[in-house]
Order: C-alpha cells, then structure tokens, then sequence
C-alpha cells in the first residue's frame, strides 16, 4: 500500500504538474504589466481550449465557434456586475449563461456531423456577433460595453499603494485559480466512468451505446460544459478589461481555440495547456515582429492567420495526435 | 409457457434495407437460462435480427420483450441498463483506450455515477470506481486476457480483440447476451476456451442468443436452434431435430463450405 502510494506520488507526472504550477505562479511578479495582460490571456485561452479539447477529443465533437460562448460569457458577466449584481454572482453567471445557451442551441446541431457541425457552429458565432453589434440599447452595439466594474473591491481608491486588487497581476491569480479549479474538474472527469463513456463514444457510437452509455445526451453534457468553461473565461475577460466589444471575438479567436487543442493534443487535458502555452509564445513573437517599424498595420493579424494555418499543417503532417502524446511517446520509449 | 417464463420475446420482426427483406416475420422465444443458437447461411438476416433486439436498428414492424417488459422504441443504451449485452460480429472497440478501459465501460449499463460526481470525485464515484474496475478484471480473467489488459485495445490480434468484446459485455452482468459469431477468425485454442466459457456462463444460468457458423460447436453447445434462411426462420427445435431436418439440410447444413465459413456477413 505504501509503496503504491509513494510510486503514484513520486510518478514524473505528478513531480512535472507540481513544477508547472509553481512555476506558473513564481512567474508573474518578474513581468512587466503587459506579459502579465498576455499572462492572463493564456490562463483564459488554458480554461477555453481545456474544454474545446475535451469536446473535440472526448466527444469527438466540433464548435467552430468557441468564441461566441466567450463573449455570452464576457457579456452576461459584464451586463449583470454593470447593473449593480455582486460582481462575483455575476462571474458565476457567466458559464450558467453561455451553458444555456449551449443546450439550447445543442439539441439541434449536435445532429449534424462533421463539416455540417462545423459550419453550424460557424453561423452561430456570426449571429452573436451580429446581436452584439446590433442591440446597442443593451451591449453598446459597436461602441462597446463601458464602465463594468473591477472584479475586486478597490481598498484603497485615493492612495497610490501597491495594494491595488484589480492590478494585472492580481488578475494572473485569478486566471491561475480558474484555469487549475478547471483543469482539476475536467482531470477527475476524464478519469472515470462518464469520462470513459465519452472517449468511448468518440471512437464508436454503436459499441458505446450497447454497452450503455447515453450517447447522445452525452455529447449534449460536453458541449454545455465547453461551453460553460468558455463562458467563465469570458467572464474573468470582462472584469479583467472592464470593457467589451464585439471586435474582442472575431472568428479568428474560434480559430485560435482549435489550434491550440489540436496543437497539444485533443482530449488531452494537460495538451491543452500545453497548446495554449505554444501558441500565446508564437503570437508574441510574432507581433513583435510584425510591429516593426514599416510594416503595414495589418501585418499581426495577417501574421497570425498564417501562423495558425502553418501550425494546423505541421501539427497535421508531423504531429496527427499532438504535441503532448508525442513528446510522451518519446519519453516512454527508452524504458519500455 | 406463460410469456414471464421467457427471458426474450421477440414477435413478427420484419426489416427491409431498400429493396432487401433482411428480416422478415421472425418470431423468436428464448427461456430464462438457455442457450439458443441462430443459424443460417450468410445474408440470412441474423446480425440484423441482433441487432433489432439490441435496439441499434428500429424493426419496419413487430415488438420485442424482455422478461415480458416490452423493448419497443427503447434505445440501446436503455436496453443495455435493462440487461441486454450485445458482442458484435464486425468487432467494435474503442480506439485509444486500453483493453481494461475497454471492457470497463461495460460496467455502465448497470453503474450510476455521473458528471458531476465525478468531476466533484463525491461519494458514489468512490464506491463505484473500485467495483467496476474489480468486474472488469473479473471478466478479463475469464475471457483470459488478464495479462493483456494494458495493451492498446486494437493492437491486439483478432481473436484477442473478439474476446475483449465478450469480456466487456460480461462487465455489464447481463440477463442476456447475444453473441453474434464470437468464434469467426478464432483459432482452434481459442475457440476451445471460448466454448469453455460458454458452457460455465450457461451452468452459471445466464440467458444467451448465439450465432455460430460451425455447426458441430452449435450443437454441443446450444440447447435450442433456430434456423434462418433469407430473412425467415425455416426450422426450431432440438439440436438433434434440427440436424435430421430437410429443409434445414437442404438450406444450410447441406453446403459445407458455408457451414465451415468464417467470413463475416455484416
Ligand atoms: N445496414 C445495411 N444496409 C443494407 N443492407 C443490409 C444492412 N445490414 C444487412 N443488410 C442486408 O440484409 C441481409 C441480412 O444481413 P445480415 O443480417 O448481416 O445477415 P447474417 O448476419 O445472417 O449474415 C443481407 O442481404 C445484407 O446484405
Ligand atoms: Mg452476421
């Protein structure tokens, strides 16, 4: 008993996961205050691409438009804290709202298949969109959504101490605590009897329908929660920039969302972050890059459509399952 | 023998594909603790009578029972919770999982646990956890894969990934299972421990539906045969009846090279 104790405790897994958390929280007070903006992008894109992964690898599903449930959240966050409800009731309204959502829109799209899912969710995206920009009496339209307030109580407005709660870098503890609560409830769902229920659904419907599992209200299950992590992480995004607008959500982040899973592996929790992590390292570069003086300004954003396309390419080419089962396969080889 | 004595009721089932009558009026009483036997020559409508009873396919007409409950527009996985376990002729595992994962969800049609509990690791996952991985250990040791249950499920050679599917319908603890040709592409050791198994699952009062091409396996084993042919049931009774009879000699005892025909029909 003990020696299986030590040896789960002491497996390079585990020793691997305690040292990315620590260092993942040693790491923002030696940023400056923009890479802890992009710090808490990534600990967002970990919490959004966690849940795609488990749709697309698990359930063997597809949502091209992740980022629609991002600004549901983002929105519902926003929208409620702005009209005077506590600002972390209106966090945890965030993934309820983008959940609902979800199983609304789930019953019908789920039917379809493949490139037909695909493109439904597509349009979903493009229709939220279009709310957004067009029910300006309630989202500010374009314009945006102004004067949502910061997540933490201000202590100390009128003095300039370092007490300041809703700091970039308080906002990396936060990102950090979603992203783990996140990571830790997806793990224990994986490893168990309805997360074998969805990897084995996503290889046969009819072998896991036999053996009964409830196919079909399964997949519905693992849409709303991808849904409902896209939403919480919209929902940190709100009170993080205290302004949204539809232009924060093009198609691209849905697109981004899907590289960074399949990047790091789908179904793959742990590739998610991985992904997420390769990709937000790549985006920086690459902007900086890009910014140089005498390029066009639209030069990022092309850059970033490029790089995501070369991405999905060599991942597809070189890596079919993804960054973290090869690099786990490489580690393995030697000593089996 | 009142309908409650029978653990399988299945009544005028009929299935067309296109034009193709695949099944047609088949009408099929299987008793509580019995070993009844389809068989017939290929095309002859046995996998889709499977899996009209499993409930994959949805029959054109007729009504099927278990245990005088009736079946009828239930899905699969009602049926599997209701205690039908299914072993496919065109092997259906699931890719990426390993062999012990594989015949763990087995264990789903009759444990509880979900989403939340899991993801919340509340107090049924802990109590269920241990007793579906002990059952599925169980039924790989009795489908003799208990050192393979590491392995890549479709790494493994045919007649292993056949047996990993009778070990995952084990792990439901059904009331009936239906083997739809378990021992095609076996070999002779394997087919030997197959049968092996059957009989003690059948001592053991298990409720089995059995489609076999080998006609002498059928026979030792089963204690009732029916016989298709074209999507019609041509002869029931007895082993030895079946043998004697002249339209199933005619129809498909009498072509040996079909009778020893390991090639699967769908
Ligand atoms: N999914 C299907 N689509 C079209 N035809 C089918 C399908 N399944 C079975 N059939 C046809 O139904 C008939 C019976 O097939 P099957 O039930 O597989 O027979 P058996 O298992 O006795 O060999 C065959 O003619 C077969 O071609
Ligand atoms: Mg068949």
């Amino acid at each position: 008993m003990t020696t299986v104790l030590r040896s789960r405790f002491l497996r390079p897994s585990s020793v691997l996961i305690a040292g990315v958390a620590l260092a993942s929280l040693l790491l923002p007070p030696l940023l400056d205050s923009g890479k802890q903006t992009v710090f808490v992008l990534f600990t967002l894109y970990v919490v959004v691409t966690v849940g795609l992964s488990l749709l697309m690898g698990l359930a063997g599903q597809i949502s091209l438009g992740q980022a629609a449930f991002y600004a549901l959240g983002a929105y519902t966050a926003g929208l409620l804290a702005k009209h005077g409800l506590p600002q972390l009731l209106a966090l945890a309204a965030a993934p309820v709202g983008s959940a609902v959502v979800a199983a609304l829109i789930g019953v019908p799209v789920l039917r379809l298949r493949g490139h037909y899912l695909a493109f439904a969710t597509l349009a979903f995206q493009l229709i939220v969109l279009t709310i957004l920009a067009e029910a300006r009496g309630i989202t500010g339209g374009d314009i945006g959504l102004g004067g949502i307030p910061p997540l933490l109580p201000v202590l100390n407005q009128g003095q300039d101490s370092e007490l300041d709660l809703n700091s970039p870098l308080v906002y990396c503890y936060v990102g950090w605590v979603v992203a783990a609560l996140v990571i830790v409830l997806t793990r224990n769902l994986v490893r168990s009897r309805p997360g074998r229920g969805l990897r084995a659904l996503a290889t046969s419907e009819i072998g896991a329908a036999a053996s009964g599992v409830a196919v079909g209200a399964d997949k519905l299950k693992v849409f709303t929660i991808s849904a409902a992590y896209a939403g919480l992480a919209g929902g940190v995004y709100a009170f993080f920039l205290e302004y949204l607008s539809p232009g924060s959500f093009p198609i691209l982040l849905s697109i981004q969302f899907i590289v960074m899973a399949t990047l790091g592996g789908l179904g793959e929790v742990w590739g998610a972050v991985l992904g997420a992590a390769v990709i937000v390292l790549l985006v920086q570069i690459l902007q900086a890059a890009a910014s140089q003086p005498g390029l066009p300004r639209q030069a990022p954003a092309i850059l970033s459509y490029a790089a995501y396309g070369g991405v999905m390419v060599l991942v597809m080419l070189f890596l079919p399952a993804g960054l973290l089962p090869a690099i786990r396969q490489r580690l393995s080889r030697p000593s089996s | 023998m009142p309908p409650s004595q029978m653990m399988l009721s299945a009544t005028d089932l009929t299935r067309c594909f296109g034009g193709v009558v695949a099944v047609n009026g088949v009408s099929l009483a299987v008793a509580r603790g019995a070993l009844h036997a389809v068989i017939g020559p290929n095309g002859a409508g046995k996998s889709t009578l499977f899996n009209l009873i499993a409930g994959l396919l949805r029959p054109d007409s007729g009504t099927v029972a278990l245990e005088g409950r009736s079946l009828d527009g239930l899905s699969p996985e009602a049926r599997a919770r209701l205690g039908t376990a299914i072993v496919f002729q065109a092997v259906r595992l699931f890719r990426g999982m390993t062999v012990l994962e594989n015949v763990m969800v087995g264990a789903h049609a009759s444990t509880h646990h979900g989403f939340v509990e899991a993801a919340l690791r509340l107090p049924r996952h802990w109590r269920e956890e241990p007793l579906i991985r002990g059952r599925a250990e169980q039924a790989l040791v009795r489908a003799g894969l208990a050192h393979l249950s590491d392995r890549a499920a479709q790494s493994l050679p045919l007649g292993q990934q056949r047996a990993v599917q009778v070990a995952r319908a084990l792990c439901s603890e059904p009331r009936l299972l239906l083997l739809d040709e378990p021992a095609s592409g076996l070999r002779s050791g394997e087919r030997e421990a197959l049968a092996r198994l059957i009989e003690e699952l059948r001592a053991e009062g298990l409720t089995m539906l059995l489609v076999e091409h080998d006609v002498a396996f059928v026979t030792r084993l089963a204690n009732r045969i029916t016989v298709m042919d074209r999507g019609r049931v041509i002869a029931e009774g007895e082993p030895a009846q079946i043998r004697q009879d002249p339209a199933v000699i005619a129809a498909y005892l009498g072509r040996p090279t079909e009778a020893k025909s390991v090639a699967s029909g769908g």
